[in-house]
């Protein structure tokens, strides 16, 4: 068979053109790895939070709506709607504020000691 | 009494709750439905207003002359070469979310049905952790100026970067033509002026800020129109207050009292009737914000990460107490606006619409000067707003279809910022051809397809391309471009197009909003067609994430 060059593809021939493909050191680094693990289980679990009380609201609004609306003291307007709004507002700035603390302190210094491991 | 219950007759209320709804969502969409028929100014030919305004518009061409003899280079203009400080930052994105329309619905929201006013304010600020959790720090370290940056950074450069930029370009211009339909209305109504006079003007303006002083000059202004907006926010909220002994409970109950709903008011009431809508909402809402190119573009503009987070922090702050006034607002708006004769026309309906009981609240609690001031300050953000998505339009043109699709990175950076102004022009006239167009038209479905559309193209495939290792550059295409096209569809299926622009009977899509499905349709396809994608270019993309990490963990790239 006489089939003289391979039919590569447009994409095979600039793959050819490609670098080989190394893995950077640091992906073998435990402390890079739990960094990874540490940051990425925080921020889901930060974000899995804000989203449960933002949708536990919206579905509460959809189904039970006679519970935001129940006045909290006898005589008075106030209804437990209000405090549960504005304590949303209150509780996503504290979600906020706890990330930023917890990143720009803890987790930038492990990147940084990481970051400065690789260096040398 | 009779006056408010008029506009909330169930007939009536249902599609105003709906319009109003829209209007709180951003933009000033909804004011010209809400305010249909009733093209009277609220105050014509204002002249405090109209001074205040000038003064405004004096001072931001001051600041855009001072911008731009520090706007040299591509990085001074797509993000101030990263000279923003955190706080400074925190305001402007605070401005971005914290339009007029966020006073004016929100408070019209209140006015006409109380409690579920605060269901939106909500909703908008949820979205903001989320922003911080999960895309603001690896779009740092893995990009420079736009999405596209960090899409591509292990993908193909030419097809991810015309996928995105056209995706960008899309949202851009929908919340352009919303704007300029929103000013031209509200211009209309509060000053006196011509629209089409008006719709130039803003065109005209945001042209020249954009063009001259990038970044820099659109960061201040919108800082400026932020603090304004909040000062004035305050003061109303405070007047308010004051007249009620400072008891939230005295405020309610002469607020109950003047409501034809009376004690409804205090509680949920139909908005959020059907769950699969208010779902949907809320997604496109939460997602929406992270796919929207003048927002991400905000976090190039500050020094580090550390900045980046800290800016986050203040604005949630910042909007967080700029919502619980407007509530204050929003219920002082029906003690003291709705039973005032002098804020209602003959028939009985609201001067201007209940997009202005805000406005008429700043009258009844400040005079005359307050009104002005208000007036001044629901303008001067529009300003602000379209002058962040012109950067932000022109940029996806500039630096992702210009300099890496044709130029192949080839363009040098003064090529780069000619096109980056040639396409500001561009998007200047384009922005003013189609508000003049639109002037007639009913659309206030165009905000919430410009989140969902955000929510079910950009978002999906930014999530994906820093989260998972599998994705490949024919599934983001293919995916996002499936979830932009699914976005527009159901909305010109649903009731607010397809019955109320396109007069048919029934909608073809139950749904007010597309995004449950649109986004569900966008991750599917994205995650389909990039695990049966078998080319040897798609497992070299997939080999090539975990060096992806590495720069997105730690930023190493860009410290070079």
């Amino acid at each position: 068979m006489e089939q003289g060059a391979p039919t590569y593809s447009i994409d095979a021939r600039q793959l050819a053109a490609d670098p080989p493909l190394t893995l950077h050191p640091l992906l073998s680094d435990p402390r890079f790895r739990a960094l990874v693990h540490k940051r990425r289980r925080f921020s889901w679990t930060l974000t899995i939070l804000m989203l449960a009380v933002y949708f536990a609201f919206i579905l509460a609004l959809a189904f039970a709506p006679a519970l935001l609306g129940h006045p909290i003291a006898h005589g008075y307007p106030m209804t437990w709607g209000i405090p549960a709004g504005f304590g949303i507002f209150v509780f996503t700035f504290g979600l906020v504020a706890v990330y930023v603390a917890r990143a720009n302190t803890f987790h930038d210094r492990a990147a940084n000691e990481i970051r400065q491991g690789a260096r040398q | 009494m009779k006056r408010i219950s008029m506009l909330c007759d169930r007939r009536v209320a249902k599609p105003l709750c709906a319009l109003v709804t829209l209007a709180a969502i951003s933009a000033f969409t909804a004011l010209p439905a809400a305010a249909a028929g009733t093209t009277v100014p609220v105050r014509s030919h204002n002249p405090i207003a109209i001074g205040m305004f000038l003064l405004f518009v004096a001072s931001t061409l001051f600041i855009t002359r001072w911008a731009a003899r520090r706007n040299n280079s591509v990085s001074d203009h797509y993000a101030a070469g990263g000279k923003i400080t955190a706080f400074q930052n925190g305001w402007a994105i605070a401005g971005d979310y914290m339009s007029a329309a966020s006073l004016l619905g929100i408070s019209a929201l209140v006015f006409m049905s109380g409690y579920d006013g605060l269901i939106y304010s909500v909703g908008f600020l949820a979205s903001w952790p989320v922003i911080l959790f999960l895309i603001a720090e690896p779009l740092r370290n893995l990009g420079r100026y736009t999405l596209a940056d960090v899409v591509s950074y292990r993908l193909q450069q030419r097809p991810i970067r015309a996928f995105a930029a056209s995706s960008s370009i899309v949202i851009v211009l929908l919340y352009l033509v919303s704007q300029m339909v929103g000013a031209g209305k509200l211009v209309e109504l509060l000053f006196g002026f011509n629209y089409t006079a008006a719709v130039v003007m803003v065109g005209v303006l945001m042209v020249v800020y954009v063009f001259f002083g990038g970044m820099l000059a659109t960061t201040w202004i919108q800082i400026i129109k932020a603090v304004l907006l909040l000062a004035g926010a305050a003061f109303m909220a405070f007047m308010v207050l004051n007249r009620f002994g400072f008891s939230m409970n005295a405020l309610f109950s002469q607020a109950i009292l003047a409501h034809p709903k009376h004690a409804a008011i205090m509680s949920p009431g139909g908005l959020v009737s059907d769950p699969i809508s208010a779902v949907s909402l809320g997604l496109a809402l939460i997602f929406g914000t992270a796919g929207l190119p003048h927002i991400l573009m905000r976090f190039f503009t500050v020094s580090d990460a550390k900045a980046a987070r800290k800016s986050i922090l203040y604005a949630t702050g910042i909007v967080g107490i700029g919502y619980a006034l407007i509530i204050v607002i929003g219920f002082g708006t029906i003690a003291l606006v709705a039973t005032d004769p002098q804020y209602h026309s003959a028939s009985g309906a609201v001067i201007g619409g209940v997009n202005m009981v805000a406005i008429h609240l700043a009258h009844a609690v400040g005079g005359n000067l307050f009104l002005g001031f208000i007036c001044a300050v629901a303008f001067s953000t529009i300003l602000a707003v379209v002058a962040g998505l012109t950067l932000a339009g022109s940029s996806a043109v500039s630096h992702d279809l210009y300099a890496n699709v044709i130029r192949r990175g080839a363009a040098s950076d003064r090529e780069e910022l000619k096109v980056s102004r040639i396409t500001t022009l561009v998007l200047g006239v384009l922005s003013i051809l189609l508000g003049i167009a639109f002037e007639k038209q009913n659309i206030a479905f165009i905000v919430s397809l410009t989140f969902s559309i955000a929510a079910s193209s950009n978002f999906p495939v930014l999530l994906l391309s820093i989260y998972w290792r599998g994705l490949t550059t024919r599934g983001a295409v293919i995916g996002g471009s499936l979830g932009l096209v699914c976005a527009v569809t159901l909305t010109v299926l649903s009731p607010t197009v397809w019955v109320q622009v396109l007069g048919h009977a029934q909608a073809i899509y139950p749904y007010e909003y597309p995004a449950l499905f649109s986004m569900i349709v966008a991750f599917a396809g994205v995650v389909f067609f990039s695990v049966t994608d078998n080319s040897p270019r798609a497992s070299r993309e997939r080999a090539l994430y975990p060096n992806q990490l590495v720069d997105c963990e730690l930023g190493m790239a860009k410290r070079g």
